[in-house]
């Protein structure tokens, strides 16, 4: 899952990355932000609250929040106040795409590089 | 009519001499001093200045960023530069920054008076007219179609005021501090007017985009209200409308917004939505939690193409803008508002 996630990590400014499944569920998270990490609130539900919001952008004093929803779950990125919100806001495109293409893969493909 | 030239250089002895050698060589010019570009802005801010000249090495600020200070928001103002370290290289870099002229010293007096000369009779190339109602005449040239930059003293206030037309189409107008739209409705309730013609348009983007028609028709409803508001408020400089309207109201957003991006920026509506407290007050006790502090903008995408931007207040603002929008710019702008 790390892997998955990584592209986004990598990004310069961005401070952590968390991803709630479709029922609620935080299925990633990794952070350099202290205490209890930014899945602190209630992203998911705040995500629902948003209504037809697809994404949103949040800016705060001293950083900002990356909100996207997707058919696979809410993705929620922290980042600094001067995000790089453009290459956030592509590579979670890339990044939810991949999590559509996982599927579990039997029989012979199993050993092929995908 | 008197106008005035500013001289900007850091040593004092050479600007007075130079500003007592102008005065007896040109006596339609009254010259005014600064000693850097600090200084020279905040004669541009006070006062009106009809050209500058101005020295490209001095302290606090320099020429170059003078000249860039003046292009960005006194386009019309014409500058000459004149250094003691005068090479290809700096003189390109001054044009290129906006500058019109380039005197290397040392120079004569008299030749500085020349071009200075030149430069402000080409500000009334096109002809003067004395004693005319301000919206017949840009109608005029509206209709002729005609790519102009039009000076116009109030006659009543002494007030002056400057339109840029582009093949007939208003495209800036600037009063002292204030630009675009502000100024261009100001500008057409004055009359009578005396105006003068330069035969170029001096504005270097378009801050207007709206037809003369739309214009006078705005620019005559403002001043109705404004009359009818306060009868004390009918001078030229006083409030606009919407600026009597409350710091943080959605008119008053919107004239700055449109001020600040021009009127064809992308913005499709700005209003009051009670709607969106409980989410904000929500999101900004997430933000809290994260050490991020407070809440100063919220942008949504609801999946069409229009964007959604949400100011914290009460009431909250929204803002939905078209793709087309300078996304970055609004948020600072709205951040900062």
């Amino acid at each position: 899952m790390r892997n998955l996630f990584q592209d986004l990590l990598a990004i310069d400014g961005v401070k952590g990355v968390v991803f709630f499944n479709l029922s609620g569920q935080k299925v990633f998270e990794e952070s350099a932000l202290g205490g209890s990490g930014v899945a602190t609130g209630d992203w998911f539900g705040l995500a629902k609250s948003l209504g037809q919001a697809t994404e949103a952008e949040l800016v705060f004093e001293k950083g900002r929040v990356y909100v996207r929803r997707s058919v696979m779950g809410v993705l929620v990125v922290v980042m600094g106040l001067i995000g790089p919100t453009g290459m956030v806001r592509l590579t979670s495109d890339i990044v939810l795409s991949g999590l559509k293409e996982q599927k579990p893969v039997r029989g012979l493909k199993r050993f092929f590089k995908r | 009519m008197i106008k005035k030239v500013l001289l900007v250089d850091d040593d004092r002895e050479m600007l007075l001499d130079l500003k007592a050698s102008l005065s007896r060589k040109i006596d339609t010019v009254a010259v005014i001093t600064a000693a850097n570009g600090r200084e020279a802005l905040a004669c541009l801010r006070s006062q009106e200045i009809a050209l500058v000249v101005t020295d490209l090495k001095m302290p606090v600020m320099d020429g170059l960023e003078l000249v860039a200070a003046i292009m960005q928001r006194y386009a019309d103002i014409p500058v000459i530069v004149m250094t003691g370290f005068g090479t290809p290289e700096t003189e390109r870099l001054a044009m290129q920054g906006g500058a019109l002229d380039f005197i290397a010293k040392p120079f004569s007096a008299d030749k500085l008076a020349l071009q200075i000369n030149e430069r402000l009779s080409q500000q009334s190339e096109g002809g003067t007219l004395n004693n005319v109602s301000s919206a017949m005449f840009l109608q005029l040239i509206e209709m002729e179609q005609r790519t102009c930059t039009v000076r116009l003293e109030h006659a009543r206030t002494g007030t002056k005021g400057i339109l840029a037309f582009d093949q007939g189409e208003l495209v800036g107008a600037r009063i002292g501090e204030t630009e675009g739209l502000d100024a261009a409705y100001e500008i057409l309730v004055w009359d009578p007017v005396s105006i003068a013609l330069q035969n170029s348009c001096l504005a270097r983007d378009n801050r207007i985009q709206r037809n003369m028609c739309q214009l006078i028709l705005e620019a005559a409803r403002r001043r109705d209200e404004k009359t009818s508001a306060s009868p004390a408020a009918d001078a030229p400089g006083a409030p606009t409308v919407a600026a009597a309207e409350p710091a943080g109201s959605p008119a008053r957003m919107q004239t700055r917004i449109e001020k600040a991006l021009g009127a064809g920026c992308g913005v499709e509506s700005v209003s009051a939505d009670p709607a969106w407290s409980d989410c904000l007050l929500l999101i900004s006790r997430y933000g809290e939690r994260l050490n991020l502090g407070k809440l100063t903008l919220a942008c949504v995408h609801r999946g069409d193409s229009h964007e959604q931007f949400i100011r914290p207040g009460a009431p909250p603002i929204v803002v939905v803008a078209s793709p087309k929008c300078p996304r970055e710019k609004l948020m600072q702008l709205l951040s900062e508002l």
